[in-house]
């Protein structure tokens, strides 16, 4: 199946939006065994400090 | 343009005949025998376990050149995750999106964040993440790849 998530480039060659790929990505990834509240893996930004 | 990267070369008919006496190859070894024009290939880094060096093939050199990286940062992930994960990867670059399921495998959900350009260089710079449901994400890999790949729409 052909991703819907890239457009051509100026070099003809298709390039990729990081957002719609690592929402896939995170799909994919996601635990089956729930997290609790988490962050939403459609909306994989991780803003959280490290301490 | 329209490009098959996928079709075979007519040009190396040769090479065809090695395919069923070779196994345990990586990707690049695999595109480079068979003649298949798969854009991006990822193969073992030699020189750094666990490490993943990622080629494209550029037409205008009808050879395939390393464009990025896969740095696995938390060395004690299993192999098979690790290796799914950059197999999705490549999956997803190379515009398809039929990715392996591994929630199955993975007790941590996958977070990411996008280094800035100025600190980026000429790659695109995405550190991946673990996070497992309680305090902050821990740093899992960094995935690194040429300028003008990917493109993030927050930035352009």
């Amino acid at each position: 199946m052909i991703s819907s998530t890239f457009e051509e480039s100026a070099s003809g060659l298709p390039k990729f939006e990081i957002q719609s790929m690592f929402a896939q990505m995170a799909s994919a990834h996601e635990p089956a065994i729930g997290l609790g509240t988490g962050m939403n893996a459609t909306m994989s930004y991780d803003d959280a400090t490290p301490v | 343009m329209g490009i098959n990267f996928n079709e075979k070369s007519k040009d190396n008919p040769k090479i065809s005949g090695l395919e069923k006496s070779k196994t345990g190859e990586d990707a690049l070894e695999k595109a480079k025998r068979t003649g298949e024009r798969t854009r991006f290939v990822h193969k073992p880094n030699p020189l750094i376990e666990r490490d993943y060096q990622i080629f494209e093939y550029i037409i205008e050199k009808g050879d395939y050149e390393h464009v990025g990286d896969y740095v696995l940062l938390n060395k004690d992930e299993p192999r098979e995750i690790t290796d799914k994960k950059v197999m999705n990867i490549m999956t997803l670059i190379n515009g398809k999106d039929d990715l392996i399921d591994l929630s199955n495998l993975t007790t941590t959900r996958l977070l990411y964040t996008i280094v800035p350009e100025a600190q980026a260089g000429d790659q695109t710079k995405i550190i991946l993440k673990d996070y497992d449901g309680s305090g902050v994400s821990k740093d899992n890999a960094i995935f690194t790849i040429r300028k003008g790949v990917l493109y993030d729409k927050f930035n352009v």
